[in-house]
């Protein structure tokens, strides 16, 4: 009933983008580790620490792999091109985990979306100082809709990944709670001065349980209603057939 | 009043077309070289004088080219070369050497200078070489009259040269960084061989960046632009007195061939194309193709 009309990104652009249905995280097509872009991208991004997400990162990683500086006609949306690599990129390599004999042994849905959401978390600390930066770029008006349609596709691939089932209003729920609450961890761990982000894995964990008690909730509260519901519709049929 | 006179202008270039023998030469593998045909507008003419037609539409429309464009494009041709430019975003950066731009198809000059002034205003880059080309030296000589408007009529960074862009004899293999056409490549008699020319004279690295006409895809907005399409030969008639000319133009993008035909064919030449291959601009009407030689 509730089908989903996601807008997945085939690679970036943000004048074009293809629409697909899609109800499950299988969708998401594969990312292209391989082309070109992503690798004077990755390499860029190994500079991050060194110049920021700035464009610079990409004109350097460009020329220590012995383009030209013509090859910039390739990131047209300049800085932005490297922090939605960042962003895709990581989210791919969740993959990662998910096969590991670590991850598989978790028992609850709630373990393995922490485990994850900490392994995605973990991913921001090289570049850690420029963490804000990032941030700041991610909610300018041009890129807001790329921005919100990832951290989307995060918290959807996070959630299928954990084996959430849910198929009615609670697969909405779930996703934009933890959509929010990644939004709150990320900037909680740009201020977070502990050693390795040890904070923010706290934080990770009573949020999740703040999670996992509103799921109760949400169920709860829907079985007090249906339960109204269908009460007061009985009360009203024994009235009418009562004439 | 007006039909006669647009028949009047009409008949130097229909007696050409008639000319060429059309329904019977097809592109059949047994016959030789010089009697193949290609598509001019909605005629079939032989290979051989595709070219030769097309300078002739050129030549006459050389003059009232902008005006015309503008009349036909309600101005919004502007804006398409103004975001191509943006997009490409060429220029050496500070602390990079110059690069080496060629503009095929550029008589008029609108790219040319377009991203020199790009690439100054954004990255100071005031050293970048610009080779424009075109095969037709009425439209050469009106970019050149145009150049002394410019701020680089003393420059010795642009060059101006009469080339066929199928074949770009005086540009060596290996030697730009650059290469631009815009509303160019679709009078190519072959337009194959003006991409494979484009991939030998690009540097490895280089990128090709095309503007183009294509195919709307919105069929709403489709249906407006194809009733359009069929007064722009009154407007020609009416502005530069040319009907055949216009006719010209807008059958030739209508034969142009759609997005992905045509990122397929960039492909083909050796181009690596960036997802998704193209940029619509204005629900298709044009779109912009990049590639890279690697």
């Amino acid at each position: 009933m509730f089908k989903q009309l996601r807008v997945i990104p085939r690679s970036f652009s943000p004048l074009r983008s293809s629409i697909t249905r899609s109800y499950h995280s299988e969708d998401h097509k594969p990312f292209q580790f391989t082309t070109p872009q992503t690798k004077i991208l990755d390499e860029a991004l190994n500079l991050v620490p060194i110049y920021g997400f700035q464009h610079k990162a990409i004109l350097e990683a460009s020329r220590s792999q012995g383009y030209s500086d013509a090859i910039q006609s390739l990131f047209s949306n300049g800085t932005y091109d490297l922090i939605h690599h960042h962003l895709v990129k990581q989210r791919e390599l969740l993959q990662t985990f998910i096969t590991t004999d670590e991850f598989t042994s978790l028992k609850s849905e709630n373990d393995k979306v922490k485990f994850l959401l900490k392994k995605r978390i973990m991913a921001n600390q090289p570049y850690l100082k420029h963490l804000n930066q990032l941030q700041s770029y991610l909610v300018l008006p041009p890129y807001f809709q790329y921005s919100s349609n990832e951290l989307h596709n995060l918290s959807d691939d996070i959630l299928h990944y954990s084996g959430d089932f849910s198929n009615d209003f609670a697969w909405y729920s779930k996703r934009l709670s933890l959509s929010s609450t990644y939004v709150a961890l990320e900037l909680f761990q740009s201020q977070d001065k502990s050693n390795n982000s040890t904070k923010t894995l706290e934080l990770i964990d009573k949020r999740l349980n703040g999670i996992n008690e509103l799921g109760n909730f949400y169920n709860d509260a829907e079985e007090f209603l249906k339960f109204s519901i269908n009460s007061s519709i009985n009360l009203f049929k024994s009235q009418a057939s009562r004439g | 009043m007006l039909r006669q006179s647009i028949r009047r202008s009409a008949a130097p270039l229909s007696k050409i077309t008639r000319s060429a023998p059309s329904t019977q030469l097809r592109c059949l593998s047994d016959l030789s070289n010089d009697q193949k045909t290609t598509h001019f507008g909605s005629k079939t003419v032989l290979e051989s004088e595709k070219e030769k037609l097309v300078g002739q539409v050129f030549s006459s429309v050389a003059s009232k080219y902008d005006i015309m464009n503008d009349v036909m494009s309600l101005g919004v041709h502007r804006l398409w070369k103004d975001h191509f430019i943006r997009k490409l975003d060429a220029g050496a950066r500070p602390g990079g050497r110059p690069l080496d731009f060629i503009d095929v198809a550029g008589g008029s000059g609108d790219i040319a200078f377009g991203l020199l002034d790009h690439a100054k205003a954004r990255f100071q880059d005031d050293k970048s070489t610009m080779t424009v080309v075109d095969i037709n030296p009425d439209m050469l000589k009106e970019g050149e009259k145009r150049l002394l408007d410019t701020k680089y009529k003393n420059d010795d960074r642009i060059s101006f040269l009469v080339q066929n862009g199928e074949v770009l004899d005086q540009i060596e293999d290996n030697s730009k960084d650059v290469y631009t056409v815009s509303f160019g490549i679709r009078n190519f008699t072959n337009i194959q061989a003006g991409l494979n020319t484009a991939y030998r004279v690009l540097k490895p690295g280089g990128i090709i960046g095309i503007l183009e006409f294509s195919k709307v895809d919105n069929t709403v907005v489709d249906l407006a632009y194809q009733n359009w399409s069929k007064f722009l030969p009154v407007f020609g008639q009416a502005i530069a007195n040319d009907f055949d000319s216009y006719q010209y133009l807008v059958e030739s993008i209508q034969k142009f061939p759609k997005q992905e035909d045509f990122k397929s064919m960039i492909q083909e030449a050796g181009f690596y194309v960036p997802e998704p291959g193209y940029e619509n601009l204005t629900f298709g009407v044009a779109a912009i193709h990049i590639g890279i030689k690697l």
